[in-house]
């Protein structure tokens, strides 16, 4: 009896709550599921990709722009800068590309509606703008074809409605029935589970980390910058551009020397300061160390090329900007801060840059002083010599410093480097075992000319680690010795002089 | 009835308004304007140069017109955009005259004052129809989007003759035009389907001009005034970045030879005379009656020479177009002697002056603030610095129109990165130049916020026609 009532309820439950539901409601459900799928997939899984776009790309209110874009990239070009001119703002920009997105859900839904007189129980709505967002994949392709179908099937919907008349049964057909709506469920949180999954196998891992680390980077994260690197390294896989990243983030943070062997050192001192070999990648990171190092003209010379490559992006125009400050530059500075002053979201960093260029604010980067320099030019494949000259002319510059010791390190230049360390560098097991490498060569200099010694744990340590090396294959004492010098010199070095 | 009551009121904000300005005092100073084409002699068949007031003030009043006639057009803006119609017909009826521009400023205190008349001579001689220029990003090695272009200079139309974004990003280069004249010109083509792109008697090709012999390919040419040669320096260029300095970058020739091509053949040739160890030889450039080749020549680089040594002297050759016979070199101006170095030597349509750019070294002087033009008289061998060109920035490539009145060059004057295009009148009589100004833009700030360069800005006296046949050229293999 109780549960023949129970049935009954059940029934009458579902037939009332589910069967006869107005399809608006379900509609709507589904909107919001669209939506807030969209936003989670945006700011968890492409978060990177918002952020690349938007220091890719900057939309200027201005005619020139217009007319150039659309003639270099087409209207299309012109729109999905316009849309990624909000990605400055990351829930901004996945506000708007949801909204897109549910847009896309509604339309279709709507025309078929339309078309048909039936509900779309199967869902192809929601399909729809799934299959959409895996067009987001492409960090080099503005959101476009999510904002393009928007407006094809807004205008379809337009189209039909002059062209057909809606169905007169409409309060029929607004009905689903329970196993229509049970399908209708499942198959919309399929297609966004599914959607989910399938772009959390699919999307390009390192590049994932490696703009995060570039992100973390510009934010002057440094922890987060080095754990996205560490994360990365720790997989075995070698990568120039996240040794480069690390090593920036560890000398802000004064720890180079610290860990400058916790991952193999593959590319030597290649991934400290990239030489030039007209990589466009490569030129977008490439004035990092420079500036850091106070090399502002050769700091100049890669924020150039990466502008030409990249364009007139917010990045290139700010460090180009600051560059010219620093340099004694201001009309050239000025036109940069020009460029910025005409989007909507970096007015206040071209304020910030007259405020520079009138002497109001100080400029916040580092430039060796010009006059104590005397090397000419700059090595465009080994900064090493220009590093050397910036120390010498700004020896408490510690991230100068920080560099010099890590370039003389991979490059293996112990004759240059002893004269330069200090005691207190001792205190860094990697300088401790370069220390003892260079007392072994007759024709040196004396260490004690230079106030260092080599303890005695560091030279068991190298008979151990010697005898390791000529019993038996690298791998096996990787463990032990991996994070050496000696490891690096004998093992990893990729420079030939060992 | 309110339409009626607008209409008084609004005639008579416009009669209160001129005459306020009309009650003007009157003053001694040139106004200031931007960009600034103040006393410069304007070609009969220039648009009109768009410009700014830059004076203090809360209103303003413009009136341009002929010298000694009522104004044609009036403006009551900062910003002065004339329009074109009347633009062409005041210059029309000023050629051989002057016209005026009358500023009334409005100042602070709210009384009005008239400045004293900006007075530009119009020429009745017309400059080129049309300007040929690259434009690139200024930087140094790596490239995306560039073009030539065209650019109309009777009013502000711009067309491309080729962009690298229709030839897969190659970089276009070094375009060049006998006589001025759009039907014979070339353009080199670096990348995977490079080439140089000659266009003669209707037809465009693209050829290998390189010396066999010679270790660099074609680089900087010039037109021999018959159309059947082209001189080419062949050039090893590097770049290198100066470590301190305003001045960043140098670009130097680590070794250089010149050679001649046979357009008609398809044969390229050189004599020990302008080739060789022992020199490096560069922008050639021919006299109007094509036997005698202008160009610049400095000592070999050897490793480890410091760049700033490397200076270039003005050299000439005899050339016998029928025996092909290459003369013996002259030097025509020691320049290296005095710790100078020359670059673009360009001889003028009648043959008789010759404009050059000075820098201290090098050759590559667009990234030289120092470089200066020139001027050497053919015929007296007298040489000038031309005051009335240079600016304290970099003064630097240069061509002629095909007429030898008007001068196209590059300064990099208004900020220091940019070159932009720069006219003047020329007198070949005296040898006297105008003060030159910019070609003008529909916007007067257009310079202000265009980030690309301009390279090689060559007058040529028709438009380049059929320019999708440069890309069928290239793409052709």
């Amino acid at each position: 009896m109780w549960v023949e009532h129970t049935r009954i309820f059940v029934n009458f439950a579902l037939i009332k709550i589910f069967a006869e539901m107005r399809y608006s409601y379900i509609k709507i459900a589904t909107a919001v599921a669209v939506f807030v799928c969209y936003m989670i997939a945006l700011l968890t899984l492409q978060d990177h990709v918002i952020y690349y776009q938007e220091q890719h790309s900057l939309f200027l209110y201005t005619a020139a722009y217009f007319h150039d874009t659309v003639h270099s990239q087409g209207p299309l070009g012109y729109l999905g800068a316009f849309m990624t001119q909000f990605y400055y703002y990351p829930w901004l920009g996945a506000f708007i590309v949801s909204l897109l997105a549910c847009a896309i859900y509604w339309l279709t839904e709507t025309i078929i509606f339309r078309i048909t007189g039936c509900r779309d129980f199967l869902q192809l709505g929601v399909a729809a703008a799934t299959a959409l967002y895996f067009t987001l994949d492409d960090i080099d392709e503005s959101p476009v074809w999510i904002l393009l179908a928007a407006f094809s099937l807004w205008f379809i919907w337009m189209l039909l409605l002059i062209c057909l008349k809606p169905r007169k049964n409409t309060k029929y057909n607004n009905l689903l029935t329970l196993p229509q709506f049970i399908i209708s469920v499942v198959l919309a949180a399929g297609y966004l589970t599914g959607g989910y999954f399938i772009e959390a196998i699919h999307i390009n891992k390192a590049e994932r980390y490696m703009i995060r680390a570039e992100r973390a980077i510009k934010q002057k994260n440094w922890d987060e910058a080095i754990d996205i690197t560490s994360r990365y390294l720790a997989t075995g896989r070698t990568n120039k551009l996240m040794l480069y990243l690390r090593s920036y983030a560890l000398a802000q943070k004064g720890e180079l020397i610290d860990h400058l062997f916790d991952y193999p050192q593959k590319a030597g001192q290649q991934a400290l300061a990239f030489p030039w070999t007209s990589n466009s990648r490569e030129a977008e990171y490439g004035h990092l160390v420079h500036q850091a190092t106070g090399d502002i003209n050769a700091a100049h010379e890669w924020a150039f090329e990466a502008m030409t490559v990249w364009g007139e992006t917010a990045p290139h125009l700010t460090n180009l900007a600051l560059y010219n400050v620093a340099l004694g530059r201001p009309k050239v500075a000025e036109k940069f801060a020009r460029k910025l002053d005409k989007s909507l979201f970096y007015k206040g960093e071209a304020k910030k840059i007259r405020r520079m260029i009138a002497g109001e604010e100080p400029v916040e980067i580092y430039y060796a002083q010009p006059d104590s320099i005397s090397t000419k030019w700059i090595n465009v494949q080994d900064f090493r010599p220009n590093l050397m000259q910036n120390y010498l002319a700004n020896p408490d510059n510690e991230i100068t410093r920080q560099y010099l010791i890590a370039s003389m390190l991979l490059g293996n230049n112990l004759k240059t480097l002893i004269p330069i360390l200090k005691t207190e560098d001792l205190k860094h097991d990697i300088i401790k075992e370069a220390v003892l490498i260079y007392s072994l060569y007759p024709t040196y200099e004396p260490l004690s000319d230079f106030g260092l010694t080599v303890d005695d744990f560091t030279g068991v340590k190298f008979t151990d680690f010697y005898k390791m090396l000529k019993r038996s294959p690298p791998e096996i004492f990787a463990d032990k010795y991996g994070k050496s010098y000696w490891y690096y010199k004998h093992v990893i070095n990729p420079h030939d002089n060992q | 009835m309110k339409h009626h009551i607008s209409l008084i009121l609004a005639a008579s904000l416009l009669f209160l308004s001129c005459s306020n300005h009309k009650k003007a005092e009157h003053t001694d100073r040139v106004p200031e304007i931007y960009p600034d084409f103040a006393g410069s002699t304007l070609p009969a068949n220039i648009a009109a140069p768009t410009f700014e007031i830059n004076e203090d003030g809360s209103d303003f009043f413009t009136e341009i017109g002929k010298e000694g006639e009522e104004p044609v057009m009036t403006f009551s803006s900062k910003e002065i955009r004339p329009d074109l119609k009347k633009w062409h017909k005041l210059l029309a009826e000023a050629a051989g005259k002057n016209i005026y521009i009358r500023i009334s400023v409005r100042n602070n205190e709210g009384k009005w004052e008239r400045m004293k008349d900006i007075i530009c001579p119009v020429s009745s001689e017309p400059i080129d129809e049309y300007l040929v220029y690259r434009l690139l990003y200024p930087g140094y090695e790596l490239w995306n989007e560039m073009g030539i272009y065209q650019r109309n200079l009777t009013d502000y139309q711009q067309e491309v003759v080729l962009e690298n974004l229709s030839i897969d990003k190659q970089c276009v280069n070094c375009h060049s035009f006998s006589k001025n004249a759009p039907e014979t010109m070339m353009i080199h083509v670096r990348g995977k389907q490079g080439g140089t792109l000659i266009r003669k008697d209707g037809t465009t090709e693209k050829v290998d001009p390189k010396c066999p012999g010679l270790e660099n390919g074609a680089t900087y040419p010039s037109w021999h005034s018959s159309g059947r040669f082209i001189a080419y320096s062949a050039n090893n260029i590097q770049q290198f970045f100066h470590s301190k300095g305003t001045k960043t970058i140098e670009v130097s020739d680590l070794s250089a030879d010149m050679t001649i091509y046979d357009v008609d053949n398809g044969k390229a040739f050189t004599s020990p005379a302008i080739s060789g160890d022992e020199w490096m030889e560069t922008f050639p450039n021919w006299t109007p009656d094509g036997k005698t080749l202008y160009f610049c020549r400095s000592k070999a680089y050897k490793q480890g020479d410091p760049l700033d040594s490397v200076r270039y002297d003005l050299c000439k050759v005899s050339f016998d177009p029928d025996s092909l016979t290459i003369g013996e070199p002259e030097i025509v101006l020691n320049a290296s002697e005095q710790g100078k170095s020359v670059s673009f030597p360009r001889v003028s349509p009648d043959g008789r002056w010759l404009l050059f750019t000075l820098s201290d070294y090098g050759n590559f002087s667009i990234w030289h603030p120092e470089s200066d033009l020139y001027l050497l008289d053919l015929q007296t061998g007298d040489i000038r610095l031309v005051d009335e060109l240079n600016s304290d920035d970099v003064d630097s490539y240069h061509s002629w129109s095909s007429n030898g009145k008007w001068l196209v060059f590059s300064s990099k004057r208004m900020d220091g990165l940019w070159a932009r295009p720069f006219i003047a009148s020329f007198n070949p009589e005296t040898g006297i130049f105008t003060k030159p100004f910019v070609v003008p833009q529909k916007d007067p700030h257009y310079y202000d916020d265009f980030m690309k360069t301009y390279n090689i800005p060559e007058l040529v006296r028709r438009p380049i026609l059929n320019t999708d046949e440069f890309v069928s050229a290239v793409k052709k293999s």
